[in-house]
């Protein structure tokens, strides 16, 4: 495994390299592989997000957690039929990963600083997000299966 | 004859399932946060979805009430979380919740177990999020009724409840739903109103959006005349969908709907809504009808039984107490024979809204015994029994008059709505308590009471308007001037759909000691204007206007040229 840097990270403090993990349902992942992200923010209108529709790989950057205009974007950029990776970034809670999923996420790309502080059990508590779902029960979602 | 009327949604297994798996998630969050793994900031915006509050002494836990619906077995579990947890009484609220507000920290998770033994949570009762779905205290009993709107509100508590786009809003976000001509539920003063409509014989809604209170209040738009019911879900969705992604996120005092409706046109933002709706309506594939469907069959049905009216002619001939206590507390219901019975929780010189533990048990009993079961809680902040048959009222009435609950005071000036302002409030300016208990003592010792007639006296401790003052017919609005309390008085607010009124502004403000003498001088400022006893306050002030009263009350009660 190696380490790689959060290039875009929205931290404003450039000058520190900040080492970043991606979570996933199966956990925790440095990343080992190289699909170039189309970096976009929450601001983004959503006409101009679906223009990235046949894109491989999507990063939408959350300015902080309660930022919550990022899901409803995903919502939308998955009904406008994007098939490929759709990654959030930004320090977000271990409790928004499963709605970041339910919304259309496939992963959450955070600086590990922030994982380790809220404890990796706090992570892998989350990654069951498909039960208790109600949003699901009434065929109101896009959810993917996995 | 028997007449089958719609009972109460009973949980579902997944129901219980969710609220279980929510509770294990909090107690898993709050030591999260004793271990320093969450932020203050973190755990805030967490904690407020599961409705724990901070305030001026302790926490506050808000427990939802969904669309204000109990049976006795909940109220009697609220009873003894009171006891056990609190200091033996809960506070009823505007938006048909109820608060305890002294619990400890450590012991919610508990709470929250107890809670959820008779199905019941306190999930999204404050945040920024959908919160408790609100709708008529006099649902399935109303004879003014359309349909039933509750399975409706149910649907919209499932659907909202956890919803993945949706808990991190740019602010709360209030839905209201009636299905009667006469909105019970203020429906033009939140944030989505929804009121069941026939068209053509089709069952449908009409959509008002962007309604409020608070600092700038604001009667709804109505973007959709009609939504056929099917639609209903993903046309909600898609009014949250466009507000999440516009609405304003740097200055919390501009976050509300209302303000995006304003800052961007209502017919742009009504645009944006029917094409949101446009994408979004086919991915509902047909599961969120059914799911109603099987909601209207879970709210089991009851038969009412047809009964002689027994001894109830010559007990309201004969008893006066008897008699004001249905002009005043009972109205009629859908089916002949039946009642719907209100319990006035302002008994004069109490703290509108609280009900002792001992008084839930005993209103619960009662709930029992002659209502089928069932409870509601109305925004009024007083206990509805929906369903009572006439010859069981008197006997209804002489328990409650043994418990001290049997104030024939509903609408009255005594049935005072008032938030708990700067006795328990951090965001208080004044206090609304205290004024809302002189001002029942000062009209019970003045017995002018039945005189005077239909009169709704609201109070709110800051501009935040929990109280509803904007909606009174005589609103007071406490403020602080120069370190003092200072009430400003508005006259004139009403919140039927047909004529919704907010409050206008009598002049500058009173001090703590004028504000009782004010509103008396009012009162009969009004007994000297009204053309007969029928005449009610409303109904002369928008006959004489303002002036007549502001002219009066400022000759008695000068304003010196400055600091008033
Ligand atoms: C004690 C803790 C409470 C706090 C901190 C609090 C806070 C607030 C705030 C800040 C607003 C203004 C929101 C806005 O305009 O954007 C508000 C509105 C409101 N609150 Fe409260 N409140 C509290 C208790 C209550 C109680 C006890 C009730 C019911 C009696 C209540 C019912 C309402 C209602 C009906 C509104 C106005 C409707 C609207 O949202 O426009 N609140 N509250
Ligand atoms: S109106 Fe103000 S004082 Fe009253 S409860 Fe709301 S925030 Fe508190």
């Amino acid at each position: 495994m190696r380490e790689n840097n959060c290039a875009n990270s929205t931290t404003k403090n450039k000058t520190r390299r900040e080492s970043c993990l991606i979570i996933t349902d199966s956990g925790f992942e440095t990343e080992d592989y190289r699909v170039d992200f189309i970096d976009v923010t929450t601001d983004i209108v959503p006409q101009a997000l679906s223009k990235l529709r046949d894109s491989r790989a999507v990063r939408i950057n959350f300015a902080n957690f309660k930022d919550g205009r990022g899901f409803t974007l995903a919502r939308l950029f998955r009904l406008e039929g994007f098939k490929g990776v759709l990654r959030a970034k930004g320090d977000l809670l271990p409790d928004q990963y499963s709605m970041l999923r339910r919304s259309g996420f496939d992963e959450l790309e955070i600086a590990d600083m922030v994982v380790e502080r809220h404890s990796k059990a706090a992570w892998l508590a989350g990654i069951n997000w498909h039960s208790h779902h109600y949003q699901k029960r009434l065929g109101s979602s896009l959810i993917r299966e996995p | 004859m028997e007449s089958e009327i719609g009972k109460l949604y009973s949980y579902s297994g997944f129901d219980s399932e969710f609220i279980k798996e929510r509770t294990r998630q909090f107690r898993e969050q709050v030591n999260r946060r004793i271990k320093g793994f969450l932020t203050e900031e973190e755990f805030t915006p967490l904690r407020l979805l599961n409705g724990l509050y901070l305030q001026t002494h302790s926490y506050m836990l808000r427990v939802a009430i969904p669309y204000g619906v109990l049976n006795s077995e909940q109220l009697t579990q609220l009873a003894f979380i009171a006891d056990q947890w609190d200091k033996g009484y809960g506070h009823f609220t505007t938006r048909q919740n109820i608060q305890f507000n002294w619990p400890n920290l450590v012991d919610i998770p508990e709470i929250l177990d107890s809670l959820a033994g008779v199905g019941m949570h306190a999930v999204q009762t404050s945040g920024n999020t959908i919160r408790n779905i609100t709708s008529d205290p006099f649902a399935g009993a109303a004879v003014d009724e359309i349909e039933n709107p509750l399975p409706y509100a149910e649907l919209l508590r499932q659907w909202s409840t956890d919803h993945q786009e949706f808990q991190f809003l740019p602010r709360k976000f209030k839905i209201a739903i009636t299905g009667s001509l006469n909105d019970r539920a203020a429906t033009r003063f939140h944030d989505i109103g929804l009121r069941i409509m026939l068209k053509n014989g089709q069952l449908g809604f009409e959509v008002s959006v962007g309604g409020g209170l608070g600092r700038t209040p604001v009667i709804g738009t109505v973007i959709r005349e009609f939504l056929p019911k099917e639609d209903f879900l993903p046309y909600v969705e898609s009014v949250i969908s466009v507000w999440n992604l516009l609405g304003r996120r740097d200055n919390k005092y501009k976050a509300r709907i209302k303000i995006t409706l304003r800052e961007l046109g209502s017919k742009e933002f009504q645009a944006l809504v029917e094409k949101r709706f446009d994408e979004i309506r086919n991915t509902f594939n047909g599961a969120d009808s059914k799911t109603l469907e099987d909601i209207k069959l879970q709210f089991s049905s009851v038969q009412l039984i047809e009964m002689p009216l027994g001894n109830y002619q010559n007990r309201h001939k004969e008893n006066q107490g008897f008699r004001n206590w249905v002009k005043n507390n009972v109205t009629e219901h859908k089916i002949t024979g039946y009642t719907i019975v209100t319990v006035s929780l302002k008994t004069h010189g109490n703290t509108p809204g609280d009900a002792t533990s001992e008084q839930m048990r005993m209103v619960a009993n009662l709930a029992k015994q002659y209502s089928y079961d069932e409870l509601r809680i109305s925004k009024e902040q007083n206990i509805v029994l929906p369903h009572v048959h006439r010859s069981a009222l008197f006997d209804l009435y002489s328990m409650l008059l043994k418990a001290g609950l049997a104030s024939a005071n509903v609408g009255l000036i005594s049935d005072i709505v008032a938030c708990p302002g700067l006795d328990y409030c951090k965001l208080a300016t004044a206090r609304s308590i205290p004024l809302a208990k002189e001002l029942g003592v000062r009209f019970r010792d003045l017995d002018l009471e039945q005189k005077i007639g239909i009169l709704k006296i609201k109070i709110s401790g800051c501009i935040n308007a929990c109280g509803h003052h904007h909606l009174g017919h005589i609103g007071i609005l406490g403020l602080e001037r120069a370190g003092k309390e200072s009430y400003q008085v508005v006259l004139g607010g009403e919140e039927s759909t047909e004529t919704s009124n907010i409050g206008k502004n009598l002049g500058p403000g009173f001090s703590k000691t004028e504000i009782v003498p004010v509103i008396e001088k009012l009162v009969n400022i009004y007994l000297a204007l009204r053309l007969d006893d029928a005449e009610t306050f409303l109904e002369t002030y928008k006959r004489v206007g303002i002036t007549p009263f502001s002219k009066e009350i400022y000759q008695e009660f000068p304003r010196r040229k400055k600091n008033a």
